[in-house]
């Protein structure tokens, strides 16, 4: 059967992170460590693989400026190594532990030689993922999606409308200095899309967006393939909606395929299992934390777990695999009944699923790939080749919605941290009308650096990651902690600059050039041409 | 903000300000409300519900699917609303699939590749038009953003119902045929064609001070089933 005709599959990572970045550091940090060693790395490594091999492949991967800031962050990467090396000494330390124990000193062995390879493939790659990931996306079948500067949900923000436009421009200002052009595809935070949103990406250029099964589902009208199809909103922008099947057997924590009992568990890490004399030296900041060692497979519904076995784990995701596609290949079958023109199935997940939360994950992509890719009825998929040779598709208003619980914004607005909206409201209508103000020519430098710093920080105070924390409760502190300073030192600023009393020592004290460093302030102003239209 | 399809928050500040202003306006004292309003499709404003404004200073009101609604804060005296603060207009988000089964089609030729393209038909059975390259008008890569490809069509009899939409950037201008197209002062064009079925090719070009570049749609050869 002709590529053409075959019916697609996209699989869509989304990676993302805050930007965490502490002069003296934060146990928060480890967040990026953990997620280079699990999941950007592997992730890399079965990329590497397909290409090595010559698979025909096709994977759409998006990172956040945040993420792709710290990845090429000098102090961050320093601190990496320092993990790095403290873990190479807790391996030791559990070798000797486990010596004459086969299947725990086994375990031990296989995660140095992980280390190994990861560390070998991180320095083969200059140490630099961004430009690794992008260096792979030149072959064609890599593509690499942008996303908003800090993951901001586009339709909570909505007030002033500047706001989001802020977000995508940056967004997309950033990707374009990380990757070299502006992208094509982008990611909506949590598939976040309501009114005004297609417009302000179509705006800056996107052609292409996923978003949630109802936000296509419950589009008007009602769309005639429902997400199996791609429509394009009034303004040019084509969305995807996100296929509930595929996602469920890969997401779901009850009927998904990372609950399997064979894989490895993880929750139990060596971080909390060992005493803490033997522990305390590798926890560098006082508390207990995750190591990465896990010894244990998710077993069965009780608490008592039986030791991981490497081998069944990988027998469990070839397994998987193979039942992915056997999946898919019956949906396409029912769907092609029904349909006259190929469908495309959007599977779109948080990257950092593979590999940190689910052990196995990247081998089951890279089984699941290997197999669409020599399958005579799907093919792997990109969203841009897809509206290439179909053209043409049906007009709607997309519905509100979002992936996250429910499908709608109540993770985001609740009781928790509902309080955020009316400070984060406010600040941005500052800062647009901030950015509006003239500047007399002699402090015009200070003033600029200024107003970027406040964009920095209205920004930073936007991220999607302080509400969901706040929500689901997990570092509480820190995200108030967040969220108090980035508005504090908004305000801070804008009363610097209102009152003509702008201090040039204190501005450089409490810049942030790492994040952001060629931010335009004028990017909150609704009369100027968008940044990448200039742009080389 | 809308929150789901049966639920929208809403938050404000009373000041003093706002009130003593509101209540000179009233002539008297009143209580300080925020009331929920639902905008219907013929523009009208129904007000829904009324919670008192000053415990507090959010509220998530109920509110159905599918409709559009606006907070205001005012002050209530009998059937009187003074307002103080408006709140901007939130759709809830609808909670099935839409009423609505009549497709509209779009096609966006070229816009993925390195050709910049214009205002596209919907396509029954290859509409064209031919791209243009961006530096025909000086280079600017804001000629591809700003210019919103869309079209729609309808069928009648053997005809096709066209209608072209587009965004122009200041300077440039949309000839379709010998017919000049106006353009709204935001730069907006809409133009309606009926073309016959078979081939036709409708002239259509864009000038500005420096080029003149023209372009012909070819009408369908027959209108294809899939879309009809």
């Amino acid at each position: 059967m002709q590529r053409g005709s075959r019916a697609g599959i996209a699989f869509v990572l989304h990676a993302h992170l805050p930007f965490v970045r502490h002069d003296k550091g934060a146990l928060e940090e480890l967040w990026l460590f953990e997620a280079i060693a699990e999941t950007y790395l592997p992730l890399l490594e079965v990329l590497e693989g397909w290409e090595r091999d010559g698979v025909d492949y096709r994977l759409s991967l998006s990172f956040t400026p945040t993420l792709a800031a710290m990845l090429r962050d000098p102090l961050l990467l320093r601190r990496f190594d320092e993990h790095r090396r403290r873990l190479r000494r807790l391996l030791e330390r559990e070798a000797a532990r486990h010596a004459g124990h086969e299947r725990l000193a086994g375990l031990t062995a296989m995660y140095q030689e992980r280390l190994d390879r990861a560390e070998r493939l991180f320095e083969e790659n200059g140490r630099d993922l961004v430009a690794a990931f992008g260096r792979i996306a030149e072959g064609g079948r890599l593509e690499i999606f942008g996303s908003c500067a800090t993951h901001g949900l586009l339709p909570l923000l909505a007030e002033p409308p500047e706001a989001v436009q802020a977000q995508v421009r940056v967004g997309i200002e950033e990707h374009r200095r990380a990757f070299g052009r502006p992208p094509r595809g982008f990611w909506l935070p949590e598939c976040g899309i309501g009114p005004g949103v297609a417009e302000a990406l179509a705006t800056e250029g996107v052609r292409y967006t996923v978003v949630e099964q109802h936000g296509v589902l419950h589009a008007d009208p009602r769309p005639r393939y429902g997400v199996y199809a791609p429509v394009y909103t009034r303004s040019g922008l084509a969305l995807f909606g996100r296929d509930p099947e595929s996602s469920a057997q890969v997401w779901s924590a009850t009927e998904g395929y990372p609950g399997d009992p064979w894989y490895r568990d993880f929750y139990r890490d060596a971080g909390f299992d060992r005493e803490w004399p033997y522990i305390e030296e590798f926890m560098p900041y006082g508390v207990r934390t995750h190591t990465g060692l896990k010894y244990h497979r998710v077993s069965g519904p009780h608490d008592e777990k039986e030791l991981y076995d490497p081998q069944r784990a990988a027998e469990r995701a070839a397994v998987h695999a193979g039942n992915f596609v056997f999946n898919r290949e019956h949906q396409v079958r029912h769907l092609s009944s029904v349909m006259d023109r190929p469908p495309i199935i959007v599977a779109p997940y948080d990257a950092e699923l593979f590999g940190h939360w689910w052990f196995e994950g990247p081998a089951f992509l890279d089984q699941t790939m290997r197999r669409l890719a020599a399958h005579p009825l799907l093919r792997p998929a990109l969203l841009s080749e897809w509206l290439d040779e179909r053209p043409h598709n049906q007009m709607v208003e997309p519905a509100p919605s979002t992936w996250g619980y429910n499908g709608y914004f109540e993770v985001w607005l609740e009781g928790s941290n509902d309080w955020i909206y009316r400070h984060l409201h406010e600040a941005a209508r500052r800062m647009v009308r901030m950015a509006q103000m003239e500047i007399e020519a002699e402090t015009a430098d200070l003033a600029r650096r200024a107003l970027a710093q406040a964009a920095r920080e209205l920004l930073l105070a936007q991220s999607s990651d302080w509400p969901f924390i706040l929500k689901t409760g997990t570092v509480v502190p820190y995200a108030r902690r967040r969220l108090h300073e980035h508005l504090n030192r908004f305000f801070e600023i804008e009363g610097a600059l209102s009152s003509g009393a702008l201090d040039p020592g204190w501005l450089e004290a409490i810049e942030t050039p790492q994040i952001f460093p060629h931010i335009d302030p004028d990017v909150y102003r609704s009369d100027r041409t968008p940044l990448t239209a200039s742009a080389p | 903000m809308a929150r789901d399809p049966y639920w929208a928050f809403a938050y404000w500040e009373l000041t003093e300000g706002g009130r003593r202003a509101a209540q000179e306006r009233l002539g008297t004292p009143a209580e300080a409300v925020i009331r929920l309003f639902e905008l219907t499709g013929t523009g009208e404003r129904l007000p829904r519900t009324d919670v008192p404004a000053g415990p507090a200073s959010s509220w998530y009101f109920n509110v159905s699917p599918g409709k559009r609604y606006q907070a205001a804060l005012g002050l209530r005296l009998g059937n009187a609303f003074e307002v103080i603060a408006e709140s901007q207009a939130v759709l809830a988000p609808p909670d099935g699939p839409s009423e609505r089964v009549d497709a509209s089609w779009m096609v966006l030729y070229d816009l993925y590749g390195p050709e910049v393209s214009f205002a596209h038909a919907s396509s029954p059975g290859g509409l064209r038009t031919a791209a243009r390259r961006a530096d025909w008008f000086g280079g600017s890569e804001a000629w591809h953003r700003t210019i919103e490809p869309l079209g729609t069509q309808e069928r009648r009899s053997a005809d096709l119902i066209l209608t072209l939409e587009g965004r122009l950037p200041p300077g440039l201008r949309l000839w379709v045929g010998d017919q000049a197209v106006e353009a709204t002062p935001s730069g907006e064009v809409r133009v309606r064609l009926t073309l016959p079925e078979g081939g036709s090719l409708v002239p259509v070009r864009v000038e500005s001070a420096a080029a003149r570049r023209e372009s012909p749609f070819e009408s369908p050869a027959r209108l294809n089933s899939e879309f009809s």
